[in-house]
């Protein structure tokens, strides 16, 4: 049955998080920003309480009868909304898998699951990454240049990551690499490298228009050695499916999982600045005259814009959760927030005029919001996306 | 639970419809109405599997069925053509006022006389929110503690074949009136509508010092004026799934076409600037069905917490329809243009559509002002 009903464990987790978002983020969003960091005792705070930045699991399997269903992808999606709206660069850097989690939950073999996502527990915030953009790759994943070079037990990474997210302060990154750039997207592999392993480095956190509390590094391998036990998935998952493209499928993958999530994090902030400009609206604005018209007319868009694509990402969402194919859902649904959130923004700040230059939270959130438009994909690669979809019942690849 | 999943018995519904609009509907597009009984027999088949009668109370011989279920039912028989969709005979929108009248002695009266003839057709307008460009001239004096009704209405979907006109509208004094005019026809006047839904059979009316029997006063005052907005809330919502319908066989066109078209030795979708406006368009429509199944979902639980949300709804509809429509015409290039193709007629036919149910800025300014007035909950729906 069609239904918009949250289920009780969706209630539950959406009045957790907005409530953390009100009360525990968004009071030092401002701050955090000022500073570019978080701070660490907030940061301790949250990792005790179970708050985690965990983008969710894919569901390949099938509902089976009597299991409950798997609500995980709409829980995470519910979740981020309500904590971007508190502060999206704070929700980022929150402690837990991030990005790195579903490839690992995808691809990884059980052990390397246990032994990568156990880590994350109260006593101490730990963080997860994941790394494909390259100086020279990043719309198109099939050109990474990092090298693997097959060694006795293990592999050599060399080669340059950059702007990915919390990859200084994780405990181990997802990085994809090569094994042969002439093999094309069948020469990828994808690795975890942890902290501390030689010839890994994290020389620099680049400074942005936006999210600056989240923290964007550049990470360095040079003759970095990770072992076997380190090849995501173990040796069988590239041999099994050479012809397809494994490597390169894992981090395909991994998008119809996280586009959802990053989605939600972009309505957050659009919400946020809604919510914000119709207070202004309602409590200082004169009922009639052109402001007026102009404001009530941006607001309606702006509300319809954020219901719509909320939809878009619940759908995403809960086909992933029923473990049905999604990639259009995903895409679909990251293509209207990430465009739609800056637009909300923008036109908040066109409705609120000189006041929103004045440490004003809305001119914030429409900088911060940009770079979802970008990241997990550009607007640009959705519509690839989605354009593939909509031509194959034709038989033509676009 | 949040969930997209229709019912096994809309699944039915959707398939019969979806048959229906393809195989029978659909190829009808380039027949002349006036030189073949194609319609009729089309038509008699639809009323036969109950299709002209789903949101018909069963009191009054339709199917009842929930808004939820009538949304994809409708959507899947206007990709068929919205147009012929409009012109269905049966009770059109006056079903959503049927829906919902109140059983007194009026209504009773009302659905004996609707229901007397084998297919009656039903025109039914609500002047006030007509959205006509000049403040519409039809008022409804009260003499001698008689109604008078005097003046013209905007043109009306089905007006030229119905048998009963239902008008919402206020009197003098300002109080909302809900009545109706038995066998109008002498008071039609021919619409020289060239734009598009050109089959819905448009006409509007004229009346000189006509006396209402008090009886054909349905409902008046704070009474008349619920059933009016909700009666307008179910239409918004049934209308909008029918835009959706046209808008996703305007992209499904487009794209057969654009996939099998070649240009500079390519299949044109081939080209970004081609295929991006087709994700582009498959996502608008998605979006606005998505805000289409909250509003239904919304209005099987409460209608009257459904009116801004219907609003919304068939505000988003329009953008995505004559966004659709429009791309569809420009992706077919001059063959676009020419009548021999269907997509020229869906972007004529959007466009009658939305002058028909009320502009797009303007549903877009009254549902912005819902939301200054009154709460930021629905933001979270
Ligand atoms: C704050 C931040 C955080 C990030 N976090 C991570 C992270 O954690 N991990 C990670 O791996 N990466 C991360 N990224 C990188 C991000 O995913 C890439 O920047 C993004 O995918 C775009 O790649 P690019 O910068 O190389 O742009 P390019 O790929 O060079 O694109 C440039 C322009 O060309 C367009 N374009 C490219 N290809 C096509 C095409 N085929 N058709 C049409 N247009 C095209 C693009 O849409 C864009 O407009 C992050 C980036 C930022 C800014």
């Amino acid at each position: 049955m069609i239904s918009f009903k949250l289920s009780e464990r969706q209630k539950q987790m959406q009045e957790m998080t907005r409530y953390i978002a009100e009360y525990e983020i968004r009071p030092i969003a401002l701050a955090a920003e000022q500073m570019k960091r978080v701070p660490d005792d907030f940061l301790e705070r949250m990792n005790q309480m179970g708050i985690h930045l965990n983008t969710a699991s894919f569901n390949r399997e099938k509902k089976k009868k009597g299991r409950k269903e798997n609500e995980a992808n709409r829980l995470g999606v519910i979740a981020m909304e309500e904590l971007a709206w508190g502060d999206a660069a704070i929700a980022l850097s929150l402690p837990g898998p991030g990005l790195g989690g579903p490839p690992i939950m995808t691809s990884g073999t059980p052990e390397q699951k246990e032994r990568f996502l156990s880590i994350f527990t109260p006593d101490e915030p730990k963080w997860g990454a994941y790394a494909v953009t390259e100086p020279e790759a990043g719309s198109d994943v099939s050109g990474i240049r990092t090298i693997a070079r097959k060694v006795d037990g293990g592999y050599v990474l060399n080669g340059q990551k950059i702007f990915i997210t919390n990859g200084k302060r994780a405990s181990w990154v997802v990085v994809f690499a090569t094994v042969d750039p002439k093999l094309g997207r069948s020469g990828h592999r994808a690795f975890v490298v942890e902290k501390g392993m030689e010839g890994f480095s994290t020389p620099k956190i680049v400074d942005k228009m936006g999210l600056r509390a989240n923290e964007t590094a550049e990470l360095v391998f040079s003759d970095c050695f990770v072992p076997d036990e380190n090849l995501l998935g173990g040796e069988e998952l590239y041999e099994k499916r050479v012809s397809n493209s494994s490597g390169f499928q894992v981090a395909m993958k991994t998008f119809d999982s996280t586009r959802p999530i990053v989605a939600a994090m972009a309505i957050g902030i659009a919400r946020a600045a809604y919510e914000y400009t119709l207070d202004i609206v309602q409590k200082e604005f004169p009922k009639h005259g052109r402001l007026y018209s102009v404001a009530v007319e941006l607001l309606a868009e702006a509300e319809q814009d954020i219901a719509a694509s909320r939809l878009l990402t619940w759908e995403a969402a809960w086909k992933a959760d029923l473990g049905l194919e999604n990639a259009k859902e995903a895409a679909m649904c990251k293509a209207l927030a990430g465009q739609m959130a800056l637009k909300v923004c923008s036109n908040c700040l066109e409705i609120l005029g000189p006041l929103g230059l004045d440490g004003n939270l809305v001119e914030k959130w429409f900088r911060d919001v940009k770079v979802f438009d970008i990241f997990e994909g550009t607007n640009e690669i959705q519509h690839l996306v989605i354009a593939r979809r909509q031509y194959a019942p034709y038989g033509l690849k676009v | 639970m949040i969930s997209f999943q229709p019912t096994e018995e809309e699944l039915a519904f959707i398939e019969i419809a979806r048959d229906l609009a393809r195989q029978k509907i659909r190829p009808l597009i380039h027949e002349k109405k006036e030189i073949t009984d194609k319609y009729d027999r089309v038509i008699l088949q639809m009323k036969e599997l109950g299709i002209l009668q789903l949101e018909l109370p069963e009191k009054w011989g339709g199917l009842e069925l929930p808004l939820v279920t009538q949304v994809q039912i409708l959507q899947e028989l206007a990709y068929g053509d919205l147009d012929f969709v409009q012109s269905l005979p049966g009770a059109g929108d006056a079903a959503s006022l049927f829906r919902i009248l109140p059983e007194n002695e009026r209504s009773k009266e009302l659905r004996e006389k609707f229901l007397t003839e084998e297919m009656n057709t039903v025109a039914y307008i609500d002047i006030d929110r007509s959205y006509h460009s000049v403040k519409t001239s039809l008022h409804l004096g009260v003499e001698n503690l008689r109604p008078i009704l005097n003046g013209k209405t905007p043109p009306v979907r089905l007006g030229e074949t119905c048998n009963l006109l239902i008008i919402g509208l206020s009197d003098s004094t300002g109080n909302k009136q809900l009545c109706y005019v038995d066998d109008p026809g002498e008071y039609k006047i021919p619409v020289d509508n060239r734009l598009g839904l050109n089959h819905a059979n448009v006409a509007a009316f004229h009346f000189e010092e006509v006396e209402i029997p008090p009886e054909q006063v349905i409902a008046s005052g704070k009474e008349a004026e619920i059933i009016l907005a909700q009666a307008r809330a179910r239409i918004q919502i049934l209308q909008a799934a029918k835009e959706i319908g046209l808008a996703r066989a305007a992209l499904d066109y487009a794209t057969e076409y654009t996939a099998t078209r070649k240009a500079f030795g390519r299949h044109i979708a081939q080209f970004q600037g081609v295929s991006f406006q087709i994700a582009e368009m498959a996502i608008e429509i998605q979006a606005a069905n998505h805000l289409l199944l909250v509003a239904a979902v919304t209005g099987d639980q409460n209608i009257s917490q459904a009116l801004p949300l219907a609003l919304r709804g068939l505000n988003r509809a329009h953008r995505a329809l004559r966004f659709a429509t429009d791309r569809a015409v420009q992706l077919l290039g001059g063959h676009g243009y020419i009548r021999e193709f269907p997509v020229e007629k869906w972007m004529r036919d959007a466009q009658a559509q939305v002058l028909l149910y009320g502009r797009e800025k303007e549903l877009l300014h009254e549902y912005g002002e819902w939301l200054v007035n009154n709460h930021k909950e629905v933001a979270r729906l």
